[in-house]
């Protein structure tokens, strides 16, 4: 019985895990090419899931109102970053006017969205229901579907990001920015498609979670502090490390609180993030900085 | 085909160009001579856009570089080494080649420029798939120079192309840049070796704090009275 429990709660540690992964691994990237902390990320998934909302509501089956809203998202977080952050970059205090003007855009979209659909939770069905049995061991279609989801889109980045002519403008930016722009490589919109794109992954990971957590004006806000240490977990900048500090996360807070109780999830997490930062500043799978 | 008629830059408040005036014809090798900090390095990334500047002209083949972002600069034909090689560390040899020539959409010119570059430095056909990061300084140098290579460029810009490398890396390179010269393309260096860089050059200038002070003929900016007192020592 024991093991079926431990099981479970490792599964839904995945399920978490993944919903951290989708938001982190964007965080990650948009700080690896642009060294911009998006502290709007969460929002992006609050959006994400009233996009869907609306979508539905428009009349429109719910996976194709998903798959409208990451194509929204997509476009929100280019014109996002283009209106608000790319002016900021030449100056000299960019690194600390993109956290505040990221920081206002977050407040600013909570409050938005706040004044706009209310407070009240709007519900996204779930794309599958009931649950699978194997045995006493029991789980939602939806986590199975969340799960699976998530890794491919994951994986699809990631092939993306290794094999496509535009994943390699972003890695070359990443790595060194000037010699981007030598080879020819539009830097700025290089900029503009990793916010996009991070969007994208947040406003999946909506569609995915809404039907679970309800669709909310802070919804995104949790997420985010998680995402955060997720990122410096994985190493800051690192897409790979990101994925696989946000599924470690996930586990470690679902079988801790198995073991304790909820109210000891943040603990458990923030205490795992100071450990590995005391014994390896860079993070777990980062790279230290010369 | 590179010509630049007064061009200044300025950090801020501090102007390190007065006013250099310089020209580069197809297929010759032009080199820059200056001491460390005399604003080198200053003219190449102005040329580049990779710094604010000002001109009175400056221009390639007849088109305003000021009016032309850093990313189209390799479409017009003018390409960049930058200082310290600049490779994408944690991309390999191949990586990095492919990525000089991100904006040609013909993949057969692709092909062809490969093989040439990888003709020029048979070394980086077996280190394909290392990590550019991983490799020495020398074979790092090659690699940013065949990067550099692979848009089929009508001028090479090179920013120290000898800088940090060993003696014998330093002569095959040099040997390189020649053949390199030799197939039409033209070369535009800065370095501080003098009696290296005018002996392998058709064309020299000499800066000094920020000043072009002379130019001309490499041969005779070798014999000039001011080059070998202060830089040659004879």
């Amino acid at each position: 019985m024991l093991f079926v429990v431990m099981l479970e709660q490792i599964v839904n540690g995945l399920v978490l895990g993944a919903m951290y992964a989708l938001l982190a691994s964007g965080l990650s990237l948009i700080w690896g090419t642009m060294r911009v902390l998006n502290f709007a990320q969460g929002e992006m998934v609050m959006l994400g899931g009233y996009a869907a909302v609306l979508g539905v509501g428009l009349g429109l089956p719910l996976p194709v109102a998903i798959l409208a809203a990451i194509v929204v998202l997509f476009f929100v977080g280019a014109a996002m970053s283009k209106a608000l952050v790319l002016p900021l970059l030449n100056r000299d205090d960019w690194a600390f006017a993109t956290i505040a003007v990221t920081l206002g855009m977050s407040i600013v979209l909570q409050n938005g969205a706040l004044r706009v659909f209310g407070e009240r939770f709007q519900q996204l069905d779930y794309l599958i229901d009931g649950v699978a049995a194997v045995g006493m061991f029991r789980l939602s279609w939806q986590r199975v579907l969340i799960l699976c989801v998530s890794v491919s889109a994951l994986a699809a980045m990631g092939l993306f990001l290794k094999y496509s002519r535009w994943g390699a403008a972003i890695r070359a930016v990443a790595q060194d920015r000037s010699a981007a722009a030598v080879c020819g490589v539009d830097v700025n919109a290089t900029f503009l498609l990793t916010f996009g794109l991070s969007a994208a992954l947040c406003a999946l990971g909506a569609g995915l979670l809404g039907p679970i957590t309800g669709v909310y004006p802070w919804m995104g806000a949790p997420l985010m502090i998680k995402a955060f240490a997720v990122v410096v977990l994985g190493g800051l900048g690192s897409f790979q490390g990101a994925i696989l500090a946000g599924f470690l996360l996930g586990i470690l807070e679902s079988v801790g609180v198995m073991l304790t109780s909820s109210e000891w999830r943040d603990v458990i997490s923030f205490v795992v993030l100071i450990a590995v930062l005391y014994v390896r500043p860079w993070g777990l799978f980062g790279v230290r900085e010369r | 085909m590179l010509r630049i008629d007064n061009l200044n830059v300025r950090y801020g408040s501090f102007q390190v160009l007065w006013g250099a005036s310089l020209t580069v014809a197809p297929a010759e090798i032009v080199a820059l001579l200056g001491p460390n900090g005399s604003g080198k390095s200053s003219i190449m990334n102005a040329i580049m856009g990779l710094v604010a500047r000002d001109a009175d002209r400056l221009e390639f083949d007849g088109v305003d570089l000021r009016k032309t972002p850093t990313h189209r600069m390799l479409d017009l034909g003018v390409s960049y080494v930058l200082e310290r090689r600049r490779l994408f560390p944690y991309m390999t040899v191949h990586e990095n080649l492919m990525l000089g020539a991100f904006t040609e959409k013909n993949r057969a010119s692709t092909a062809r420029q490969l093989e040439w570059v990888e003709s020029l430095f048979p070394k980086l056909i077996e280190r394909r798939s290392q990590l550019a990061g991983s490799m020495s300084g020398g074979e790092q140098q090659m690699t940013a120079i065949a990067r550099g290579l692979m848009r089929s460029p009508k001028l090479l810009l090179i920013d120290e192309p000898f800088l940090g490398l060993a003696p014998a890396v330093v002569g095959q390179i040099a040997d390189v840049l020649m053949k390199i010269r030799d197939a039409g393309v033209a070369i535009f260096f800065n370095e501080q070796n003098v009696k290296l860089s005018f002996t392998m050059s058709n064309r020299g200038y000499l800066l000094e704090s920020g000043r072009l002070v002379l130019g001309g003929p490499s041969a005779d900016m070798l014999n000039h009275p001011h080059v070998r007192s202060v830089y040659l020592g004879i």
